[in-house]
């Protein structure tokens, strides 16, 4: 009699777990658990990057292993160690705390469809922000590589294009041996204090920070897009924006770099000079740049002051 | 010819007089011929003459603060500087500027405001107050307005040009490249990062 009960129950257990799976197809597809999955791939091979914006594209490709979290782009002396909170380099640059984000319902994922990459089993996955297909990412079914990104515009028209073209799901885990590749790390501390908003058009300041040089870093993130946004001396020299191209952006006029994965963004306000890096699309740009603060001339006796006595 | 007692009760003050040299002719020629006769007189005039010499050999004794008539009375720097006090007064302020940083302090402010209030430039009368002849010799043609305004402009745009053409003396220098590296090593450490790792600007950047 108590194992009648005992085969009665599993049976029920079985069916209600068949049912629920049968009716929510979509709660499988939690695009957290195919980035999470994607994080801990391991893998290497080469990769295009590509981005549009404003009229200029800028693709690129490099070669890439993906192991224990972290990504080796390039090699040898080329070559680069990335993650997690690190970068080497001939400084290197190493964040040694960070903020967990809390994600909110700004994406989810419409369907998964089955597909072939590169021979392998892959699904489709289409991200929705509202009802506007944000992105399309193509995970590896086995291993979730990430295969193929695509980011779109809030008009439909293609931001970014990111594919792997060469893959090997077995990498030569030479990455270790990168570890010594930076002699030394500037190390980036948490800083309390800032003007910095707290967010940006549904990005949120998940973590501020300050180097060595003194200037302060904001990070933005919303959980899938991130842009860090740098405070510096508005007579401060940046380089690379000397000659680059403007942009009109809400009616003000901003200095933009295009690169095969991020915006770059710089202008001035008052006392100020703002530097913003990150691969958010170009829509979340236009209403991020909207909440931070706008251009402005500085005075003139603040001009007189400072070529006076700076 | 004066006698003993032609001579008047108060010989001490004509004594004392005669010691100042401020006896009036008549007055000399009594105490001269009393002098002559009286003894008495003559030891009270020696007297009085030793008396007078033993008080200048004393030394000079330093009046106490309390005597000295304003300590720190700005009013009576202000008359120092000016050269306006008598002689003892003079002399009792010259030694408390010697002893009193305060006062000597306050000097020094109460010499510095002449100076500059000195160096200020002169100042016409207010239109209304001047004569109306002098008001129009003042009254400045309107070519010389027109150029005087063309000229204030030009001030002011050179000024404005300047400012902002003025090199900065060492504008700092920042290496983007080390913003770039700054974003990626907090951003790979967000799950998004994994769909597109960024290119490490020292890597292989196309």
């Amino acid at each position: 009699m108590r194992n009648r009960i005992r085969s009665i129950a599993v049976v029920i257990g079985i069916t209600m777990l068949a049912l629920i799976g049968t009716a929510s197809p979509a709660a499988s597809y939690d695009l957290e658990e195919y980035l999470g999955g994607a994080a801990v791939a391991e893998y290497s091979g080469r990769r295009i990057a590509m981005t549009l914006f404003d009229g200029e594209s800028q693709a690129g490709i490099f070669e890439l292993t993906h192991a224990s979290q972290m990504v080796v782009v390039g090699s040898g002396k080329e070559g680069a160690l990335i993650g997690p909170g690190r970068v080497s380099g001939d400084t290197g640059v190493m964040v040694p705390v960070w903020s967990q984000y809390a994600k909110d319902d700004r994406y989810r994922i419409l369907n998964a469809e089955p597909t072939m990459r590169l021979g392998r089993m892959a699904e489709v996955l289409e991200v929705l922000e509202d009802d506007l297909v944000r992105a399309r990412f193509t995970f590896d079914s086995l291993t979730r590589i990430p295969l193929v990104t695509e980011i779109y515009n809030s008009d439909g028209t293609l931001f970014r294009y990111s594919a792997m073209i060469e893959i090997n799901a077995k990498p030569d885990l030479s990455y270790a041996d990168m570890e010594a590749m930076s002699d030394s790390y500037d190390v980036m501390f948490p800083v309390g204090n800032t003007s910095m908003p707290l967010d940006a058009a549904g990005y949120v300041r998940a973590d501020t920070y300050t180097g060595p040089d003194g200037t302060v870093q904001a990070f933005y993130t919303d959980s899938l897009f991130s842009f860090s946004l740098f405070e510096v001396d508005v007579d401060a020299h940046l380089d690379r924006f000397e000659n680059a191209p403007t942009i009109k952006m809400n009616g003000e006029t901003y200095s933009r770099i295009v690169t095969p994965t991020d915006i770059w963004m710089s202008w001035k306000s008052g006392d100020v000079a703002y530097v913003l890096i990150g691969d958010l699309p170009p829509d979340h740009l236009v209403k991020v740049l909207d909440d931070l603060p706008r251009p402005k001339q500085r005075g003139l006796f603040s001009r007189l002051w400072r070529s006076i006595f700076d | 010819m004066a006698t003993m007692n032609d001579m008047p009760d108060h010989i001490d003050e004509l004594l004392t007089a005669y010691l100042d040299g401020e006896l009036r002719p008549g007055e000399l020629q009594l105490v001269t011929v009393h002098l002559d006769g009286c003894s008495n007189c003559i030891l009270a005039f020696h007297e009085l003459k030793e008396t007078r010499a033993a008080l200048r050999s004393l030394p000079m004794l330093r009046a106490p603060e309390s005597l000295v008539p304003h300590g720190h009375d700005e009013i009576q720097l202000s008359a120092y500087l000016d050269g306006e006090l008598p002689t003892t007064e003079y002399r009792l302020v010259f030694d408390h500027l010697q002893e009193c940083a305060d006062c000597r302090a306050n000097l020094h402010e109460l010499d510095a405001a002449r100076t500059a209030i000195r160096s200020l430039p002169g100042l016409d009368p207010p239109e209304f107050l001047m004569p109306a002849s002098r008001r129009v010799e003042h009254k400045w043609p309107a070519v010389q307005v027109r150029v005087a305004a063309v000229a204030a402009v030009a001030a002011v745009a050179a000024l404005v040009v300047g400012v902002r053409s003025f090199p900065n003396t060492a504008p700092v220098s920042i290496d983007l490249d080390s913003f770039a590296n700054r974003h990626v090593a907090r951003a790979s450490v967000e799950p998004g990062f994994q769909v597109i790792p960024a290119v490490h600007s020292g890597g292989s950047h196309p």
